[in-house]
């Protein structure tokens, strides 16, 4: 009898249902006064939901975060040349004077762009320089521009530029070939 | 598409001394700028505002100035008003600050701005005015709202020795 019931509602849902809903469909056919087409499937439905719930879990929430630039420092590796190859600077008077070359450029506000000066060697007068990512642009400009230091011309070369520390470790320029 | 588009600056020059207003003339207030830029924002900043900033508007008996300048750097402009501490000439220094009222895109949109903001003002003032011919006159005008020109000047020149009073 209740397969003959469910062949009148739709397919898609004799298909859907199984032989251990049976009884319980069976009690509701029963007990409610419905006897139209699309209240019986309406309870078939129901029940059919109600005892689906139990078994599927709930769906599972995650969160997914793309970072569309994973670095928020960029590291500049840079070498001070002057005119006269004998002059030096200290690590404080290194970064004086890229803070002198952004105020030139960029007013007060550039001057205190937070930068650090992460290893400085006197000798070479080569320097490893760390900027958030926003600021790179107004660093490199201002040390592309910067022209004299107390009336001594100079000029900054840089070498590498990279958003992960590591790579400035090494430079493939500067690989001397074993022979 | 293909215009300039520039950002008009409403702003109203504050200061104790009611001289301070009057000496104040397009010449001074565009070197004044131009100065603060340079000094807040460096050569970059100097020359991007520059491009195509002008005092459009300068109103010596109430303070209000209109500066424009490019869309792209009216930010720069815009923060660099707030250093102008002092304002100079022939030689006579004057404590004063920028006070910026409105920002908009049109020289008509800073107008309607700058009529319903005059209208507050009026209001403001009435009520801060002792009772006297003065407030009798404020208040006639204030009815009338009409432009007549004595009448004007003499409640410009009333309003600006108010907001002196107002400020000491």
């Amino acid at each position: 009898m209740t397969y003959r019931l469910m062949s009148l509602t739709h397919e898609k849902y004799w298909v859907a249902t199984k032989i251990s809903i049976q009884n319980k469909a069976l009690e509701i056919i029963q007990n409610s006064e419905m006897n139209t087409f699309d209240s019986l499937s309406l309870g078939l439905i129901n029940t059919m939901k109600h005892l689906s719930k139990n078994k599927l879990p709930s769906p599972a929430t995650f969160e997914r975060i793309v970072y569309k630039n994973p670095s928020e420092y960029h590291y500049m590796k840079v070498q001070l040349e002057f005119q006269d190859h004998g002059f030096r600077l200290t690590d404080a008077q290194f970064k004086q004077l890229i803070v002198l070359a952004l105020r030139d450029l960029f007013g007060e506000v550039g001057a205190a762009l937070p930068f650090d000066v992460l290893t400085y060697e006197e000798k070479t007068l080569s320097a490893i320089l760390r900027i958030c990512s926003s600021g790179l642009v107004k660093l490199w400009s201002s040390l592309t521009l910067l022209g004299s230091y107390q009336n001594k011309k100079c000029a900054f070369r840089v070498m590498q530029v990279s958003p992960f520390l590591l790579a400035l470790s090494g430079n493939s320029r500067e690989f001397i070939l074993e022979e | 598409m293909v215009r300039f588009k520039h950002r008009y600056l409403l702003c109203e020059l504050v200061s104790e001394d009611p001289r301070c207003r009057a000496c104040l003339e397009e010449r001074v207030l565009f070197g004044l700028v131009r100065d603060a830029i340079a000094r807040a924002h460096g050569a970059f900043g100097a020359a991007a505002c520059a491009v195509a900033f002008t005092v459009k508007y300068l109103n010596a008996y109430t303070g209000v100035v209109l500066l424009r300048c490019r869309k792209e750097f009216y930010q720069l402009l815009w923060s660099a008003l707030p250093f102008i501490t002092h304002l100079e000439n022939k030689g006579q220094r004057y404590p004063c600050f920028f006070n910026t009222l409105h920002v908009g895109g049109t020289i008509r949109t800073c107008q309607k701005f700058l009529i319903q903001y005059n209208r507050r003002q009026l209001l403001i003032l009435l009520q801060n005015c002792p009772d006297g011919e003065e407030r009798e006159s404020i208040r006639k005008s204030v009815m009338s709202c009409s432009l007549e020109e004595p009448q004007e000047d003499q409640l410009s020149e009333s309003g600006s020795e108010e907001d002196a009073t107002e400020m000491e």
